[in-house]
């Protein structure tokens, strides 16, 4: 890996840590669970474009930046990281992701996948930790509800992703780990 | 590296990962744990957002600070109630006694029927092992011995446990007038089919046993060292079970609490007067700690800016003044991530005491619910309430205190009021902070009690 790389894997982690606390900051003071999750919008957006020789190495940069500021558990971050860089590696073999619209609706999915997933993970503790002490678990975290409950933080996500991936795109210091190639030639290559 | 390779790597990552989600293992996410630890500097490149609610966070922190006051005069009037409600109040119980209070702080992990209480004072002198623990008037269990490991700490093994036993007398005696007798202890049988647990009953010294009181009498064993001191007390009430056999109704909660315990002594025992119950909140036991991040969504909650390098521990409390904030979920060495009051599905022992000043506390179990939809001053909560309040009103505001026996959070710390209706059923309550604890900036954790 070059020292460009290394270095502009530093500013997506900067960028991404950024873009996670402002969600938090959203979330708490004006949108409530109408919140985008910015994070997620730049993972998905940098996803799409980032050289796939690189993919392997954004799930781990950006899980890092996650766990700067969430209190999730660390490998349930790691792995939803995982889970979504691997997702938009398979949709982009297949699809082009350069269309906003098609952008969008792919950081809606990955960002109600991502909630539900976090919520059971956080359900499954706390049915442990209340059956450790003998007691009956609230079920208020069920996957189902957790989908009805985030679905507006995935919309607000995907329209997020609709009127922010230009800017994006445009981050300083992000472009040397862009492919170069269009995707109708890249994904002749796949 | 190869293309093929690459892939099977990120997908075995995935699988670990997700595998270590659902089945954490202690030792993989403290390796984890340590390995991300640099992200406490990524933590603090978020200042530049924490300067846009600098106004929000001086609202809260003025707020916080008017209502220390009102919240530590609550604290204060709990731990009074609480002390009363441990000593009986009947002169044939006071007669010859002398009680020395205790606060419940952990149940044993290994041994369920075991309290580790701390001794007020932190001073053990004129107290042994074998003392009869009570709760009002009611037998609570024996002094088993003083924790090695912390002073003025000891383990009090409840009349719950496997293999104890103390004779007891019915209030009811034979046609004849011969006392019926027998001996108490350890849980009955009959009990553990989902229902509250009943005391087992054995050697009565008659076939028929009455609907009775059953009091502590030691007197025909001339082993028990304080037989005096436990005469009289309330063990329950009598109760046929299925198969012929009797079981005994404790008279107390034995399994959610108690929260506090007076050990009767001899009254001739040599020990100071006057000695102050054990005040956590004022002991060096605590590290002052900066709000780095808030998590705020799905999960409510902050990483703060201290570790394990500074003793904290999982589970420990984050506090402000006499008020309890948040708790501890995961720590590496240079910070922490606490899931606060707004978050889902904790679990904590509380106390509830009405607001209008009236006597009696409620203890039960609060669990977390999430925050209120309208409102960033309140959380909703399921209260578990232990028994009813003694009171005619059908529905009336109480305030709401951490109980005993969560290690790393002290009793008493404030956590809300709620309305609330007399029963002991489950009961959705919606807990007003009056303040927006989101935007706290600054508090104190708990560290860890080796820790001086």
């Amino acid at each position: 890996m070059s020292a460009n790389v290394v270095l502009a894997s530093c500013g997506v982690v900067l960028w991404a840590t950024w873009a996670n606390a402002l969600s938090e900051e959203l979330a708490a003071r004006l949108l409530g669970v109408w919140a985008p999750d910015l994070g997620i919008v730049l993972l998905v957006v940098f996803a799409a474009r980032v050289r796939t020789s690189y993919l392997p190495w954004l799930a781990p940069v950006l899980a890092l930046a996650r766990c700067a500021s969430s209190i999730e558990p660390l490998f349930a971050e790691l792995a939803a990281c995982l889970g979504a860089v691997g997702a938009v590696r398979a949709l982009r073999a297949g699809l082009d992701l350069t269309p906003r619209l098609a952008l969008a609706a792919a950081t809606g999915a990955i960002a109600a996948g991502w909630t539900v997933w976090l919520a059971w993970i956080a359900q499954l503790r706390v049915d442990e930790h209340f059956q450790r002490a003998a007691l009956d678990a609230p079920a208020t975290l069920a996957g189902w509800r957790a989908a009805l409950e985030f679905a507006p933080g995935a919309l607000s996500s995907a329209l997020a992703a609709l009127l922010l991936a230009p800017l994006v795109r445009r981050l300083p210091g992000l472009s040397v780990l862009e492919g170069r190639r269009p995707w109708q030639v890249a994904a002749s290559l796949r | 590296m190869r293309r093929s390779t690459t892939r099977l790597l990120f997908a075995v990552a995935f699988v670990a990962s997700a595998a270590l989600s659902v089945r954490p293992n202690a030792l993989l996410e403290r390796g984890a744990q340590v390995l991300a630890a640099p992200t406490r500097l990524l933590a603090e490149l978020c200042a530049p957002l924490r300067w846009l609610r600098l106004r929000s966070a001086h609202a809260a922190q003025t707020q916080l600070i008017e209502r220390e006051e009102l919240e530590h005069s609550a604290r204060v009037e709990l731990r009074r109630q609480q002390r009363f409600a441990a000593e009986p109040h009947a002169p044939h119980l006071r007669m010859g006694r002398r009680f020395v209070h205790a606060e419940v702080v952990d149940r044993s992990a290994d041994r369920y029927d075991t309290l580790l209480v701390r001794i007020d004072g932190l001073e053990r002198a004129g107290l042994a092992p074998g003392m009869p623990v009570v709760h009002g008037e009611n037998f609570v269990g024996r002094l088993l011995e003083f924790d090695p490991a912390r002073p003025g700490h000891a383990l009090v093994e409840l009349v719950t446990a496997r293999g104890f036993a103390v004779g007891a007398r019915l209030a009811e005696a034979e046609a004849g007038g011969a006392p019926l007798r027998c001996v108490v202890g350890g849980i009955a049988a009959h009990s553990l089919r989902g229902r509250a647990p009943r005391l087992a009953l054995v050697a009565p010294s008659a076939r028929e046993l009455p609907a009775s009181n059953v009091y502590v009498d030691e007197g025909l064993s001339a082993l028990a060292p304080y037989r005096e001191q436990a005469a009289g007390f309330v063990l329950g009430r009598v109760e046929a079970a299925p198969f012929g056999e009797y079981v005994v109704v404790p008279g107390l909660d034995l399994l959610g609490g108690p929260f506090r315990v007076a050990i009767a002594a001899p009254e001739a025992i040599e020990r100071a007067g006057g000695l102050e119950p054990y005040e956590p909140l004022s002991d060096p036991l605590w590290a002052p700690a900066r709000v780095l991040a808030r998590s705020a969504g799905a999960r409510e909650g902050f990483t703060l800016s201290v570790g394990a390098l500074e003793g904290v521990r999982r589970g420990a409390a984050f506090v402000v003044g006499s008020r309890l904030i948040g708790r501890v979920l995961e720590v590496d060495a240079l910070r922490c991530s606490v899931a606060s009051l707004a978050d889902r599905g904790w679990l904590l022992p509380a106390v509830a005491l009405p607001l209008d000043g009236a006597e009696g506390d409620v203890r039960g179990v609060l669990i977390g619910l999430g925050a209120a939809r309208d409102d960033a001053r309140a959380f909703e909560c399921e209260w578990r309430a232990a028994h009813e309040f003694e009171r005619a009103a059908a529905e009336f505001e109480v305030q709401f205190f951490s109980g005993s026996g969560a290690p790393g959070i002290p009793s008493g710390l404030w956590l809300g009021a709620a309305r609330v209706t007399n029963s002991a059923a489950p009961q959705r309550v919606r807990l007003e902070t009056g303040v927006d604890l989101r935007a706290t900036p600054r508090g104190f954790v708990r560290r860890e009690e080796s820790q001086p």
